[in-house]
């Protein structure tokens, strides 16, 4: 048996001294480097997360480098509206220019700052929402949005590929440490799936724990997020644009969202994905009036013929926003429930719009119970309005920016952020 | 966040099981950085040597069931505690039913779906779902979850327990002495450096080197582990990694690409692998070495190999010398003749092949390194072109070199992918 005697690459003349304090000192001047750049903003041109920006290629963007950006944004006297949810209100369908969130900013005007910090299959209590929360000393006159589909209470520390986020925000002390949302996080990760989420679902709960507590110390992630954004990428990922071109910097690739607004219906509708959409439309509405069981759909009416709610569900709903926020960020949140395009809820039968119809109001009704504010959008837009189910075009994206600008006003003015 | 106190927790959470996404990548997870670097720094302030190895096995103990699981641990504890226990007594029928046991286990475990079905299923597709199912009913249900759990869980590094446990009975049997002190041979079990992708240790070179480390670690160990554990990870993580994807997103569209783009491919492939394991081994050799403990060697520049011989001395070193002392040469090795020779080496490389998975292209890719052997030990014998082809190659290394490693890349096409598709991509090389 051979002994691993170094291979002859590794016979450096270093003694062994000099070779560990290089290894401490290389190590620890890294750490610093990467402290400070933390606190430094490198999202230049930043309109939103694009997949070059995301998990999707294998850039994790930190809490402390969307504070930095923040910081750099937020001008005196403005109020921040910080915009987090999923594809839908990153602007998927909308491209870099006419994204809904900078129409949102034209029509606040020079007193708001919108930062769109949304990312593709994220939730409520994801990226956005922690950095607001971490900013809310700093900023406190400040308004997050985010959307939902009805009665789908989020997870209370993040979903799947965004948890690190809050883990994130939680090791380095930026977060409220709220009991009510301590418990809720507790008997979420009870779910073994949300403990140890299946292959390519996330992190395990312990090794998020782990990163978040060494990144603390360390701040690797900033640093490695700064040499991949600025100068060198370092991680080849499946929409890289060729073998090589894979290293050059990531902020030297162009935001990639096309204009949906330019596709024929047919590209927006796809004909062979017809049924499924449907499924998926009528899915939004018939589990909170029924029960969906292996033998099928089991509505629940009334005497009259009148959908009566499916009260498990929404109790659990109910139960599920207590803990997902501290009690006083819920008042300055605006939960948006996103209905899906007309193209297809006009196919369902009268009485199965009725349904979808009821789902959307009564979510709204009850995130308000909950302390929240909410709105629902997407009954009067056109099919036009949409990309596809659940994207908004440009189009439709001017629409949401009208209708959440007044929002955003009026919960302004009933939270004390304008000035007589 | 909770009453109890933050030791308390980091301990739980210590103890709790990974998940399935961390077993196939244990040394770049968060939680391996943090606990090699406790057990590390652990074992430099203990300065005593019974200390260091009794606190080596905890963290041992801890590793294992972090990554293994109660279900994926207690089949070796009891194939350990066996093991051990025979390797104490006198009886040669003892140990030669302790090898058959451990032989047994890794076949129940890792390769009952595969004989049952792929290979049974063969001759008549309804045998093989109820062998299997009969024979996961052997076990008793665990209490461990609401719903019970099988025994019946791929314990985590089925192989190089097995691996390791019939080499230690065997030269046992054959005379040499066995590891009376129980925490050694623990140690020897589940050494956690080279648990999950080895070296495939020999206990006679490891526990000379495990108390030589307890005495006597010193600043040198440091240095070379950590130079060796750098040199590993970015095998491992920066270049392995990142070419896994690419090749993942590429070697779909193989057909489609221009040949310079495939054979880029194709030599990427080949990279990838080499880097991805011996990386892995490196940072288990070098992790061995911060507790001072030398592993053996696994790879010594493969692609250097001017012949298939040389290449399989080159490769996967632990695994290929295993096959050789404990399959080869006791089948017969090259003792009874050309086509017993030939024999035993096909047999010999359809189990390297299967050791690393239960799916017929990894046996069929050990064959085709069987043959490849067995021709290249033997076509100098060939009548008439035999001497003739000798005397035109033993001059022109280089040309042995190409042939050599053309050959062993073309096998990582059949390790990697279904033979109709490694096969096509083979072909693909060739023809614009």
């Amino acid at each position: 048996m051979q002994v691993s005697e170094p291979h002859r690459s590794f016979r450096l003349s270093l003694p062994p001294w000099t070779l560990l304090a290089g290894v401490v000192l290389s190590f620890v001047t890294l750490c610093l480097l990467g402290r400070e750049v933390s606190r430094e903003n490198h999202l230049s041109h930043f309109a939103r997360f694009t997949q070059w920006t995301s998990p999707e290629t294998k850039y994790y963007p930190t809490v402390g480098e969307m504070m930095s950006h923040v910081r750099m944004r937020m001008k005196p006297g403005q109020i921040l509206v910080m915009v987090g949810g999923n594809s839908i209100l990153r602007g998927v369908g909308q491209p870099a220019g006419s994204i809904w969130t900078q129409a949102l900013q034209d029509r606040l005007g020079a007193g708001y700052c919108v930062i769109n910090f949304a990312f593709d299959s994220s939730n409520i209590t994801d990226g956005a929402a922690v950095v607001a929360e971490a900013l809310r000393n700093e900023f406190p006159r400040q308004i997050y949005i985010a959307n939902a589909a009805p009665a789908q209470p989020p997870p209370p520390d993040g979903s799947g590929t965004y948890r690190f986020m809050f883990w994130e925000a939680r090791s380095k002390g930026l977060l409220v440490d709220d009991p009510a949302r301590n418990a809720a996080i507790i008997a979420s990760n009870q779910n073994p799936l949300i403990r140890n989420p299946p292959p390519g679902g996330g992190d395990s709960l312990l090794e998020l724990r782990a990163r978040e507590w060494l990144d603390r110390w360390f701040y690797f992630q900033d640093f490695w997020n700064l040499v991949t954004y600025k100068w060198v990428n370092t991680v080849w990922g499946f929409y890289m644009p060729g073998p090589t071109q894979f290293l050059q910097p990531r902020r030297t690739y162009a935001d990639p969202e096309p204009d949906r607004l330019k596709y024929s219906i047919d590209d927006r509708y796809i004909p062979a994905n017809l049924a499924a959409e449907l499924v998926n439309v009528r899915g939004c509405s018939e589990f909170t009036y029924g029960i969906v069981d292996a033998t099928g759909f089991h509505e629940q009416k009334d005497a009259t013929g009148h959908w009566v709610l499916y009260a498990p569900l929404w109790d659990q709903f109910n139960a599920g926003i207590k803990g997902i926020m501290p009690e006083e960020l819920k008042k300055r949140t605006l939960i948006l429930l996103s209905r899906s395009s007309p193209f297809y809820v006009r196919m369902l039968t009268p009485d199965e719009q009725e349904r979808d119809n009821l789902a959307y109001l009564h979510a709204v009704d009850m995130w308000k119970a909950g302390g929240y504010e909410s709105m629902d959008y997407g009954r009067d837009y056109t099919i036009g309005d949409y990309g596809d189910r659940t994207h908004l075009t440009s189009s439709g994206g001017a629409k949401l920016a009208t209708s959440v600008a007044a929002k955003v006003r009026e919960m302004s003015r009933s939270l004390g952020y304008l000035t007589p | 966040m909770t009453d109890t106190p933050q030791w308390f927790n980091a301990l739980r959470a210590a103890f709790e099981p990974a998940s399935a996404e961390d077993y196939g990548r244990i040394f770049n997870t968060y939680w391996f950085i943090v606990f090699a670097g406790i057990t590390v720094t652990m074992y430099w302030i203990l300065r005593n040597a019974r200390l260091r190895l009794g606190f080596l096995g905890v963290a041992c103990v801890v590793f294992h069931y972090h990554f293994a699981g109660p279900a994926g641990m207690l089949p070796i504890i009891a194939l350990g505690i066996v093991t051990y226990l025979l390797g104490l007594t006198r009886s040669r029928l003892a140990r030669a039913l302790g090898i058959t046991l451990s032989v047994l286990a890794l076949c129940f475990y890792k390769y009952l779906h595969f004989f049952a079905n792929d290979a049974l299923g063969l001759i008549n597709p309804q045998w093989g779902p109820g062998l299997e199912t009969s024979a996961k009913h052997l076990l008793p249900r665990l209490p461990l979850s609401a719903g019970g759990l099988y025994l019946f869980v791929p314990p985590l590094g089925m192989s190089f327990f097995a691996f390791e446990f019939v080499h230690y009975l065997y030269e046992v049997r054959k005379g040499a002495a066995p590891i009376t002190n129980p925490l050694r041979f623990l140690l020897f079990a589940i050494f956690f450096p080279s648990l999950v992708a080895g070296p495939i240790k020999r206990y006679g070179q490891f526990v000379p080197a495990l108390e030589s480390g307890a005495q006597s670690v010193g600043l040198e160990d440091v240095s070379v582990g950590l130079r060796r554990i750098a040199m590993g990870f970015l095998k491992k993580i920066v270049i392995a990694d990142n070419l896994t994807l690419a090749i993942d997103y590429y070697v779909p569209q193989f057909a489609h690409l221009a040949l310079s783009a495939r054979w880029t491919v194709f030599l990427l492939i080949a990279l990838r692998i080499l880097l991805d394991f011996s990386g892995y081994s490196d940072i288990a050799i070098g992790v061995a070495r911060l507790l001072g403990i030398v592993l053996p060697e696994n790879f010594n520049w493969p692609y250097a190999a001017t012949s298939i011989q040389e290449f399989w001395q080159r490769w996967h070193i632990s695994l290929s010398s295993w096959i050789r002392d404990y399959v080869y040469i006791p089948l017969g090795g090259n003792r009874h003749g050309t086509a017993r020779r030939i024999l035993n080496g096909l047999i010999a490389f359809a189990l390297v092949g299967l050791w690393h998975g239960p799916a017929w292209h990894f046996v069929i890719w050990g064959l085709y390194h069987g043959l490849g052997l067995a021709l290249c030990a033997g076509y100098a014998q060939l009548p008439g072109i035999g001497p003739r082809l000798q005397a035109f190659l033993a001059p022109r290394r280089r040309t042995c070199w190409l042939a050599t490693q053309l050959f062993a890349w073309i096998g990582w096409l059949i390790f990697f992918y279904p033979v109709s598709q490694a096969w096509a991509m083979t072909t693909q090389l060739f023809v614009r």
